[in-house]
């Protein structure tokens, strides 16, 4: 299943917020996207579509989201379906509600829509253990190509290590953006990586000599000082 | 509520109940003054009208005009009876009450009345003076107590007066926390039902800026599509900021007290930062002391959270022309056996701020008061309080304005 493929039910009785997700959704290229005002729409809709994912609003004219949740979908056949919540109340009560009754994510609002398509994904790839097929990444001279754990600069042929790959993948997804210490160090070694920041510099010195005409000089790997890396 | 409140509550009532106290005595004086000195004659002016004498044998007993006059205001009589109990004088005497007297009578009329009528006795030598009122005029009552009753008595009553007083100032405090309770918990109520009301609109608004500012071309509508934005977003850390300020004011929120590592932190809050697209004309750092990486402190992450954006958001706010903002964890040296360990500052070399307005950020808060200095400081000031650690605004050197936490 490709994660564009996956059918959404979205449930709000705020027509106008409604009509915006949906857009936004299809724009992000989920092609099929369904919406609901109420919980009795919403129980229809159930009965008639597989859905994928459910995003539910917590304050329903006919009923309460969390409600709906616990009666309708973890009680029936639907239990397997992952359930977002989008909540106008107070961020830590939300939280520890939906998330205590078993809900994959909640989102307050007013969220930015690129918040709201973040947890959509990750909520999808996580359920569907969906892996996102990263795009080669050309940056100048360097092209890096994930489907072959390789690094092309100047047209000579490099090959990635496992360590190599995991960080420049993370640094990729993010590309642009910097990614801190502690998030590269929790995808190198995800089970603790208490001390570990000097071997992190140790594969990012060694990605520098094979993407960077001048390592000491890094163009494409920078570090910001005491913050973590950014890959552009 | 405060302490201080509660005293100033407690002073107020014990003076009321001082002043209330002199004034009833005052009227209790006068009341008793008018009604009963008055309409009653004492022993000792008993003996003052009355002269009892022994003239050849036979015993005189004279009343003076003064006597009369005094007898006839109260509408009173009186009659003297010798040893044996035989009237030897008499005055405005009703009919039915001259005769002689036994003993037991005596000693009834004495204790009691005398046909109804209320009378007082007075021992003049060998003679007894009867000074006897109107019927239904005079409350008499004959008490016998026992002396051990009475000594009890005299330290039980202080004592219950004194738990009296605790009860009422109790239950008046009581009352008043808990109407000052019920009127917070409106409070709260009102601001959260108010921010989910506009959560909801606020959501369509940020929503369709950003995707205005996604699609439309580079130009003045593009602008004004990420103005829109950009304020919407700030309307959202307001309401955020009102929700938490005043669940901390009120104790009423529901926060965590778990393990933080402080240094990786600061460091996701700022990457976050810049990745959310700081302008350029910000520069930002971040500076820990190496032996702090993975420094640990206890708190509420959530909280500590909102006390670092909404200081750098100050430190952005407030020097719109740009500024170099700096956000440090130091180690301390102890100086006194109770000085905190750690420091946390945020620091710029912007604008700064006035000494007046350095001042009012440096004092303390008024919890009725909204804001003295903007909602956002205010909210770092409750941070700071809840989680124990002290906070500090300066002036950094050479511009700008610093502010320190100790740990």
């Amino acid at each position: 299943m490709k994660i564009s493929d996956c059918h959404i039910l979205l449930v709000d009785d705020e027509k106008n917020l409604l009509y915006m997700v949906r857009d936004l959704l299809k724009e992000e290229g989920y092609s099929a996207v369904d919406t609901a005002v109420s919980c009795k729409e919403a129980e229809k809709k159930l009965t008639e579509n597989q859905y994928a994912l459910v995003i539910l609003d917590v304050m329903l004219p006919d009923g309460n989201g969390f409600s709906f949740f616990q009666e309708q979908i973890r009680e029936k056949d639907y239990s397997g379906i992952p359930v977002i919540f989008l909540s106008a109340r107070d961020e830590n009560e939300a939280k520890l509600k939906g998330l205590g009754l078993g809900a994959d994510d909640y989102i307050t609002k007013p969220f930015l829509p690129q918040e709201l398509m973040l947890r959509v994904k990750a909520v999808l790839m996580r359920t569907y253990r969906l892996e996102e097929i990263q795009q080669d990444l050309q940056l100048q001279n360097v092209m890096i190509r994930f489907d072959d754990s390789t690094i092309i600069r100047d047209g000579k042929v490099q090959t990635m290590t496992a360590k190599e790959y995991m960080l420049l993948r993370k640094l990729a997804e993010n590309k642009g953006k910097i990614v801190s210490i502690d998030s590269l160090c929790d995808t190198l070694w995800p089970d603790g990586s208490y001390g570990l920041e000097s071997s992190l510099m140790v594969h990012i010195r060694h990605i520098r000599e094979k993407i960077e005409a001048d390592p000491s000089r890094p163009e494409h790997l920078i570090t910001m000082r005491g913050l973590g890396y950014k890959l552009c | 509520m405060k302490i201080r409140n509660i005293l100033s509550g407690l002073v107020l009532l014990l003076l009321t109940a001082f002043v209330l106290f002199i004034l009833e005595i005052g009227i209790l004086y006068q009341v008793s003054y008018h009604y009963n000195m008055n309409a009653r004659i004492y022993s000792h002016e008993v003996t003052g009208f009355v002269t009892i004498a022994d003239e050849k044998g036979k015993t005189v007993v004279t009343l003076s005009k003064e006597g009369e006059k005094k007898l006839t205001e109260c509408s009173a009589f009186l009659f003297v009876l010798n040893e044996n109990g035989k009237i030897i004088y008499d005055y405005q005497v009703p009919g039915e009450l001259i005769h002689d007297y036994s003993l037991t009578e005596v000693a009834s009329f004495t204790r009691w009345y005398l046909s109804d009528y209320p009378v007082t006795t007075v021992i003049m030598g060998e003679n007894l003076v009867i000074v006897g009122y109107p019927r239904n005029s005079m409350w008499k009552y004959q008490i016998n107590q026992s002396l051990i009753y009475t000594q009890a008595i005299t330290w039980i009553y202080p004592l219950l007066v004194l738990v009296n007083i605790v009860t009422i100032i109790l239950v008046s405090v009581l009352r008043t926390r808990f109407l000052a309770g019920k009127k917070e918990q409106e409070r709260t109520e009102w601001i959260a039902g108010v921010s989910h009301d506009i959560r909801t609109p606020l959501t369509i608004v940020l929503g369709n800026a950003n995707s205005l500012k996604e699609k439309l071309p580079e130009g003045e509508n593009a602008k004004k599509a990420e103005m829109i934005e950009r304020e919407a977003l700030r309307i959202r850390a307001l309401i955020s900021n009102l929700n938490t300020s005043n669940k901390l004011a009120y104790g009423i929120g529901k926060w965590e007290r778990q393990e933080v590592n402080l240094s990786a932190l600061l460091r996701s809050e700022m990457i976050e930062m810049i990745n959310r697209g700081l302008p350029e004309h910000y520069a930002v750092e971040l500076e820990i002391d190496e032996m702090l990486e993975n420094l640990i402190v206890k708190g509420d992450r959530m909280l500590i959270q909102r006390l670092l954006e909404n200081l750098i958001d100050n430190a952005v706010v407030h020097n719109p022309q740009g500024c170099h903002i700096r956000v440090g964890l130091q180690l301390r040296q102890r100086i006194r056996p109770f000085t905190k360990k750690y420091l946390l500052y945020v620091a710029d070399d912007g604008s700064g701020v006035s000494a007046q307005q350095l001042r009012k950020l440096s004092a303390g808060m008024q919890e009725s008061k909204l804001a003295e200095h903007g909602l956002g400081t205010r909210l770092v000031k409750q941070i700071a309080k809840y989680h124990h650690w002290r906070i500090r605004f300066c002036a950094n050197s050479p511009s700008g304005l610093i502010c320190m936490i100790d740990l």
